[in-house]
């Protein structure tokens, strides 16, 4: 019930969000603002033709990057966390890497691993796995101390605290810390894409620009919101499925 | 036989030296229970960690029957003052998982699981979250937990003191009753004297700074029925309250 009534509100949202493109459409009046409608008919139309493959690239680049910043950033976080001797050593290194803007490395990134997709898969990387390694080293270092008691009197080995506690008490932070690379992790594969490259939304949004054909380019600009908004709404569902017993 | 000898803890930081524990010497039946009662920072807590092998840190000897303590030999049930269950498994699970770990393979039956749950009052819960679940409910789960684990010892650390005062007798009430059925060696440290007088064959009180032990009683109370109405519960608890006051002012 409550689901449903969630999901009408959605509905809702995007015909709302619709009906202002569409308005201001209709005042300015200028091709670089097209009508929705337009848009969303030459998206059916090339959509399998020209832009998929492009999707796909970005996409693949996307889930990359993020695996690899799973792989790498939950163990690290995870030894912070539990380990206090480790967070000492780590932390400051972790500390004065965060705020350095990633994006600023990528003609740095591109020298040393060219211009294909190391160098974008690596930038992808880069923005995702700071936030993972600090959201999921402060999870673990909020769990309570007595949490571990009942585990540790029963001779309970490292695999079984990690397994037990460890892995399921990180899991909220370590999501939403997902959730909020994925923004500007979307951005910056965009700004990868102009460059080297002769796939991936990126390329095929600024290519457009460049032909002027603005139809293309705003439906470029949709599919990789759409993209965005898949991912988003994969980490949502990974959420209420694996947290639920957070929301009880 | 829970046998403690000369056992001092000392927490050693940067630029102190804090004596926790100072020569405790204590001998506890099997199968019996001993309630620890002591002011804040007493180290009871100390004591019991020490006891469940989660501080190694310490001089002396801890030994149940002969042997010296350790997680990995002895099975140890630890109920700490939040109950220790994780909010992200299920009652079903939270109740399983001691066992789970000391015997990994174990298989448990579900209904010797739904049994100790119906003793406990706690059947048709299963499902449920720790987060559903009221302070008392929590409190069974994990006794359960403990019970089903049949543990050489079970330590618990302030295991009513979150409880309201209605619902701390209940609890109290119940754990007398499986802890029957189960005889489980029980140490339980607490700052409530009526319920050192209630739950506890022996009453260790100690005193602090350093945590030292200044009485052990042998509870002639424990184990006869409805003694919380009785005027020889009050004259006991009376006895132990006036000597506590004595000895914690001294320090």
């Amino acid at each position: 019930m409550l689901e449903k009534r969630t999901f009408l509100w959605y509905i809702l949202g995007f015909g709302i969000f619709l009906f202002a493109w569409y308005f201001i459409a209709k005042i300015v009046h200028l091709p670089i603002i097209p009508s929705p409608f337009l848009v969303m008919d030459n998206l059916g139309d090339i959509f399998m033709k020209y832009i998929a493959v492009h999707g796909f690239y970005s996409l693949g680049r996307m889930i990359a990057g993020l695996v690899l910043a799973v792989i790498v950033g939950v163990p690290v976080g995870m030894s912070m966390g539990y380990f206090p001797s480790l967070d000492r050593i780590l932390a400051p290194l972790v500390y004065l890497t965060y705020p350095i803007p990633k994006i600023a490395l990528l003609p740095i990134l591109m020298l040393l691993c060219g211009l294909g997709e190391v160098s974008k898969i690596l930038m992808i990387f880069l923005i995702i796995v700071f936030q993972v390694i600090i959201s999921v080293r402060d999870g673990v270092k909020s769990i309570p101390k007595e949490t571990y008691y009942p585990l540790y009197s029963l001779g309970a080995s490292f695999w079984d605290v990690f397994r037990e506690i460890l892995l399921a008490a990180s899991m909220p932070k370590f999501l939403t810390s997902i959730r909020v690379a994925m923004a500007t992790s979307i951005s910056v594969l965009f700004f990868t894409e102009t460059f080297g490259t002769q796939y991936g939304m990126g390329y095929f949004i600024m290519d457009a620009w460049l032909r002027v054909n603005y139809l293309e380019m705003y439906s470029g600009i949709v599919v990789l919101s759409v993209i965005g908004l898949i991912l988003f709404g994969i980490i949502d569902i990974l959420d209420k499925k694996i947290c639920h017993w957070q929301y009880k | 036989m829970i046998e403690i000898k000369d056992l001092s803890v000392i927490y050693q930081s940067s630029d102190e030296t804090y004596t926790a524990l100072k020569n405790i010497q204590l001998a506890l039946p099997t199968g019996g229970t001993c309630a620890i009662i002591g002011p804040s920072g007493c180290g009871k807590s100390t004591l019991l960690k020490v006891m469940a092998g989660i501080i190694t840190d310490f001089t002396g000897t801890i030994e149940i029957e002969g042997q010296a303590v350790s997680p990995k030999r002895q099975k140890i049930g630890f109920i700490p003052q939040n109950y220790g269950l994780l909010p992200w498994k299920n009652v079903y699970e939270n109740i399983c998982l001691g066992v789970k770990i000391k015997h990994k393979h174990a298989k448990l039956e579900r209904n010797t699981v739904e049994f100790i749950m119906q003793q406990l009052g706690i059947d048709g819960l299963g499902n449920r979250y720790p987060g559903e679940l009221s302070g008392g409910q929590q409190q069974r789960v994990s006794l359960a937990r403990a019970f089903l684990l049949k543990p050489d010892v079970l330590l618990m650390d302030e295991p009513f003191s979150a409880l309201d005062a209605i619902t701390r007798e209940e609890i109290q009430d119940l754990f007398l009753q499986v802890w029957k059925k189960h005889a489980v060696s029980t140490v339980l440290v607490t700052h409530y004297v009526e319920e050192a007088v209630y739950l506890g064959q022996k009453i260790v009180i100690l005193s602090t700074k350093p945590g030292r032990v200044s009485k052990i009683i042998d509870n002639p109370l424990f184990g006869e029925p409805d003694i919380r109405t009785k005027r020889e519960f009050f004259e006991l608890s009376l006895q132990l309250r006036n000597f506590i006051k004595e000895d914690w002012s001294i320090c």
